[in-house]
Order: C-alpha cells, then structure tokens, then sequence
C-alpha cells in the first residue's frame, strides 16, 4: 500500500477529459516526477492531490486515508507553486512562519521552527526581506521552506523552477533533492523537463494526454521505453519506420537496409513497427573488426556535425534515413566533413522495437528540416 | 550545496552591483540630455502655468486682500461663520460618506467582475459601463435623478401608482443630503470599479491557494493576505472618490440649487456675484478647500507609508 494513491482518478472541465482513469502509488519517502508536455494533465493531476480540484471519479487516499472530499487547507500537503506564490506582504520570515501562525504554533516555536528552515536553504540572512527584494531562485528557496515549515505529510511541486535560468534550475534542483532526501519526505514533482526528471527523481511517470504512458525509474524509462511516445521524449533517439521481414530471427528492413534486434517479434511478420536506438549505442565501425551475428553495420554519408561540448553528434544520412550518433569529445577528435562515407557498428541488443500505430513525440522525421 | 549557495549569494551581489552602474549610466545619460528634448513639454508647461498656476496664485493673493485689493485677514475670520462652517462639515460629510459607500459597492462589483470569475462578457460590459458612468455628472445627471427619483420621477410615479409605495410619504427626498448623496455614488461606484479593478487583477489567484494549503481559512487569508496586499490602493481609490465628490459643484448645484450648502455652491455664490458678492471670501474658502484636501492627502500619504513598506 502507498503512502499516496490514486484510484481511477479521472478529471474533466465541461467537455473536456483531461485526466484519464489514473493509477499511481507512491511510496512513502519517494520523489516521484510527472513528466510530459504541455496540456497532458500533469498540473490537474497535481492539483487534485493538493485539493484544488475534484476529480470527476476515482478516489485519492494519502497515508491510507481517501482525502477525495478534504478540503486542501485540511489535507495538510505542502505545495510549490511556479512562481509568484509568496505573500508579497510578508518578509522571509513571516512567509516562512505563515502555516505555522495558522496552526496555532507558539511565537517562539515558530521563530526556532524558521531559523531552522532558513538554515536548510541557506538564507538566514534574507530573513527580514521581502519577496520582491529576492532573485527568483531564492524566492523559490523561500516557497520551499514556506512548504515544509508545517511539516506536511508529503511535498507536491509544480514546475518550481521552469522560470528560473538554466543555470540556477541545475543548482535549485539538486537542493530539492537534498532537502528531500534530508527529511525524507514523500514528494511529487511536476515538470516537463526530461533532464531534470531523471536527475532527481526516484521515478518518472511520464503521462500523455491524462493518462500515465509509463512509470518506472529513470535507468528503466530510459534504457526501456513503453513506447515511442516515451522514448522520444526522453533523450534523443533514433525513431525508424521499419517493417518485421524475418519474426523468427528478429530481423526488420529499413528501405533497402536489413537490421537484427533482439526483439522477438512473434506474430509480427510483415507488420510495420518503430525501430529505435539510442545515439550513444552507435559506434564507428572499425574494418578490421569482424561482423558478427549480434552487430549491425550500416554505410552511409556523413551530413552534419553538431558540436555539444562534452559529445559530438554526428548526423548520418543512410540511403533515405537520417541517423544520430553521439561520440565522447576529445581534442585530438578528427571531425569528417559532410558527405564522407562513414561506416557504423551497433548491436541488436541495442535496438528496441516498438509498435508502429501511435504517433510520437518528436520522432526524426523532422530531421531534414532541422538541418 | 553550500558552496554552490555561497556562488549564488555572491552572483547576487554582483547582480545588485551591475544595476547599480547601469543605474548611475542612464542618470549621466539624462543629464546629458539635449535642450531640445524639452521642447515638446512647452505646450504641456503653457498650460499648467495658465490653468493651474495663475489661478492658484490669485487665489493665494486675492484670499489675503479686501475688496480694494489691501492685505486682510478678515477673509478667513468670516470662514468661522457658523453657516460656512457647517458648510464645510457637511461637504466632507457628503464627500466622507458617497466614498465610503460608492467604494464599498464598487469594490464588491470589481471584485465580482475579476476575482469572481464573472464571465468576460459582464466584465467587459461593466467595465465600459464604468467608464462611462464615472463621467455623469453635473447637470445630465441631476436631470436623470430628477426624472426617475424626482417627486414626479418615473420611478417614483411608477412605485406610487403600481406597488402603492411612496416614496417622499415614506421619507425619502431627493433634494435632500442623502438624496444629494445617492446622486453623488451613482459616479463614485464606477469610478471605484475603475480604480481597484486593477489592483484586484493584481491579486495572484497563487496566494489564495498557498494560503489555503497551509490551512488558512477563507478569513484568515483576507485578514492576513488579501486585505493587507489590497490596503494601499483602497486608501488611494477612497482619497480619489473623496476628492472627487469634494470638488463637485454642478451636480449639488442642478440637483437641489441651494438648498444644500455645500461649499463650492458657496464659493459659487460669493464669486457669481448675487446679493452675497464677495469674492476675497470666495478665495478664501477655497483655500480652506484647498486645506482641508491638503490634510487629507497628507493623512493619506502617511497611512500609505505604513500600509505599503513592502511594496517595491
Ligand atoms: N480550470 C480549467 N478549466 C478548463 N480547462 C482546464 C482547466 N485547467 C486545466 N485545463 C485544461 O486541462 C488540460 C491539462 O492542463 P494541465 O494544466 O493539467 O496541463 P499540464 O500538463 O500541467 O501542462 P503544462 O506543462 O502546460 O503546465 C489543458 O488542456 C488545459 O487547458
Ligand atoms: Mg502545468
């Protein structure tokens, strides 16, 4: 049994269903992210746990208890919000000490209560402050602090830190997790950001359109997608049409190119589905390495280089595919130019085969364009 | 962490720093600024000298002069006069109360029109409604009064003859104060709406949740957040409506002609030139005016200091 549950909750606006029959259990200490992009009901999901909204159906039950008609203020979950969120009335301090104020909790309880939120995040000398005399990151510290002065059962945040700056995001959202894994406390953490996701999260669901498409932990989401939807949309991937010409031995064709995955493709002869693989899975095919039974090996042109600091990305054109490979920058990297023959190596392990009928997210069909 | 926090202070500082230079650049760049900049404001510096500033000036002087224009300070012992101050006193009580409740009822409309979540068909119509209304006044809208409320009004007509209600049986006057009054908040509420609806726009439906998840009651958020945060621009929207029906002199005049005394009709008499002529008194009780709106802006400004020491 989790410590936060969610029974077929469903929610729609008029006409609208935006939250689909959703199950989810979380464990009680666990930092569970939402992921997915705009509009697939990650927010309204969010909002229904903290009490802001009512789910059409479905039942919620925090700590073994169905909460579904609690009000918000009586459900006792702290909440992060995007921004603009703290008391503009109040310094630091008395933003920090407002749940504890409501609670009835002694001035002097509070004042040690806040020292000790403030030490957590590190601003103790912002105290007397006022929201807007702080960085947005550091209002965003505040938010936090504001959440879990009260203690709360469990920490929900909704993009808390999509309008900072990409540098201040990085740092904030390691102090999230450390703060979390400091108190222990269960959290749900909103964003569309994949990077972010699997940098602090225990799991990732990733939803689409109201619905959980998968969940599991960001090595499994990763390295085992569900479905192109969430391979796509996490990382970057190569996303082929291909079609099953050999079911027995795993083999598909991609235009005129025959390549071995290990997938078993039962009952899938002749059917189309999505190949994919990963960037990173890629290699140069070395001419005194000889092919085996598990690699694949494909001869094509080089089209464009992308430099991206730690890794180079090459783009490969393969008759009519386009094709990533990520390689570990070095200095003394030799960069081919567009149009070279290249010649690629990748085991079949490392394709993954997917069903075709389901659009993706951002499949390389773009690709050309893009170049 | 605590490295990567000490970074950030010091970025901050460092942020606060570079502000402060690009602050100190674009004063340089203003003082540099060229003669000719200025000259667009000239039509703008014309009139305020001519509408604002001579007038004042004579004012000034012709309160402090007698009739054959020698320094007096009779002017003002005359503004003790009993009738001129209850004058005064009922003034700022029609100005007091028409803020108070033309406020009061603009506000609940504003509020019902934003945070209410009235549908954007009402609001945009009662927004433009507003600013339409605000500018009723003078003799338009004494007429309007007189033609609904008057003794022969439609409504008064109507309510007598169908439901048997009278009106003026049952106390009601409209060339009374409180008929003046009623008039006077037929353009204070929409001015209201106009004034606080963007401060309540201003109110970030985000506190109202962040309160509530940390257990407040409804209460417990206007008493703490709401009201607190709307403080400043009540004090201003109130200070503007008292001004505004402070300084109304057609409207009282067309409505009741004198049988209010509402200083301005006063002024109006002394400077018009009937039986009372005498307009070094005229100046002079408009100085007293000028006074009394001075204390109250003070007043304001000082309540709006220790209402505002969180705002930016
Ligand atoms: N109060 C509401 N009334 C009507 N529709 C709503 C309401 N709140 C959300 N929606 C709709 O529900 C859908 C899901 O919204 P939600 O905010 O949950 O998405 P999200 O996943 O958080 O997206 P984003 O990443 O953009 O924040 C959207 O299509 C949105 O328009
Ligand atoms: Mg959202």
């Amino acid at each position: 049994m989790g410590f936060i549950e969610l029974h077929g909750v469903s929610k729609s606006f008029g006409k609208n269903t935006v939250v689909r029959n959703l199950f989810l259990s979380v464990e009680k200490g666990e930092f569970v992210s939402f992921l997915g992009g705009s509009g697939c009901g990650k927010t309204t999901t969010l909002r229904m746990i903290a009490g802001f909204e009512i789910p059409s159906s479905g039942k919620i039950l925090v700590d073994g208890k169905d909460v579904s008609n609690v009000p918000p203020a009586k459900r006792n979950l702290g909440m992060v919000f995007q921004n603009y969120a703290l008391f503009p009335n109040m310094t630091v301090r008395k933003n920090i000490g407002f749940g504890l104020k409501i609670a009835g909790v002694s001035a002097h309880e509070i004042e040690k209560r806040v020292d000790e939120m403030l030490a957590l995040i590190h601003m103790e000398e912002f105290a007397n402050r006022y929201p807007h005399q702080l960085s947005g990151g550091q209002q965003q510290r505040v938010a936090l602090a504001r959440a879990i002065a009260v203690r709360p059962k469990a920490l929900l945040l909704d993009e808390p830190l999509s309008a900072l700056d990409a540098k201040i995001r990085v740092r904030l959202r390691d102090d999230i997790r450390a703060i979390q894994q400091k108190l222990g406390i269960t959290t749900i953490y909103v964003t569309h950001d994949q990077e972010e996701a699997m940098s602090i999260s225990d799991r990732i669901a990733v939803m689409r359109n109201g619905k959980i498409e998968q969940i599991g932990t960001p090595f499994e989401i990763y390295n085992r997608p569900a479905t192109s939807y969430v391979a796509s949309f996490i990382g970057t991937l190569n996303l082929l049409e291909a079609t099953v010409v050999d079911a027995n031995n795993g083999i598909v064709s991609i235009g005129s190119m025959k390549l071995k995955t290990a997938s078993s493709l039962d009952r899938m002869q002749d059917k189309p589905v999505k190949l994919t693989v990963r960037p990173e899975a890629l290699s140069f095919a070395n001419p005194a390495d000889p092919v085996t039974a598990d690699t694949n090996v494909l001869s094509g042109t080089i089209e464009t280089i992308k430099f991206l600091g730690s890794t180079v990305r090459y783009v490969m054109k393969f008759g009519d595919t386009f094709m990533y490979m990520d390689r570990f920058n070095n200095p003394q990297l030799e960069l081919p130019k567009k149009g070279d023959p290249v010649s690629v190596i990748f085991s079949k392990e490392a394709c993954r085969i997917l069903p075709a009928d389901e659009e993706s997210a951002n499949s390389l069909k773009g690709t050309e364009e893009e170049l | 962490m605590t490295d990567s926090l000490k970074k950030e202070r010091s970025n901050q500082k460092g942020a606060e720093q570079t502000t402060g230079a690009s602050g100190a650049l674009s004063l340089h760049s203003a003082a540099k600024s060229n003669w000719k900049d200025w000259l667009g404001l000239i039509p703008f510096f014309l009139f305020i000298f001519a509408f604002m500033v001579i007038p004042a000036g004579s004012l000034l002087v012709g309160a402090f002069q007698n009739r054959d224009g020698s320094f007096t300070l009779i002017n003002f012992s005359h503004l003790l006069k009993p009738n001129i101050i209850s004058s005064y006193l009922i003034t700022i009580r029609l100005s007091a109360t028409t803020a108070l409740l033309g406020g009061l009822i603009g506000f609940l409309l504003a509020y019902a029109i934003t945070i209410g979540g009235l549908p954007e068909g009402v609001r945009s119509f009662v927004s433009t409604f507003s600013g339409v209304a605000s500018n009723f006044a003078g003799v338009p809208l004494a007429f309007a009064f007189i033609s609904t409320l008057g003794r022969v009004g439609l409504v008064t007509v109507i309510l007598k003859t169908v439901f048997g209600i009278d009106l003026y049986e049952s106390g009601f006057n409209l060339y009374s104060f409180w008929g003046l009054a009623l008039t006077y908040i037929y353009f204070q509420i929409p001015l209201m709406v106009l004034i606080i609806q963007p401060a309540l726009d201003g109110m970030k439906k985000e506190w109202r949740e962040a309160s509530e998840n940390m257990g407040a009651s409804t209460f417990q958020y206007w008493f703490h957040i709401g009201i607190p945060v709307l403080l400043p621009s009540l004090l201003a929207a109130l200070i503007l409506l008292f001004g505004n029906a402070f300084g109304a002199y057609a409207t009282a005049f067309s409505l009741t002609g004198g049988l209010i005394n509402i200083v301005p009709i006063l002024i109006g008499a002394q400077i018009r030139g009937d039986v009372l002529h005498d307009p070094n008194l005229g100046y002079a009780m408009a100085l007293g005016m000028v006074l009394i709106m001075a204390i109250t802006i003070l007043a304001y400004s000082w309540l709006q200091k220790i209402s505002s020491r969180w705002v930016k």
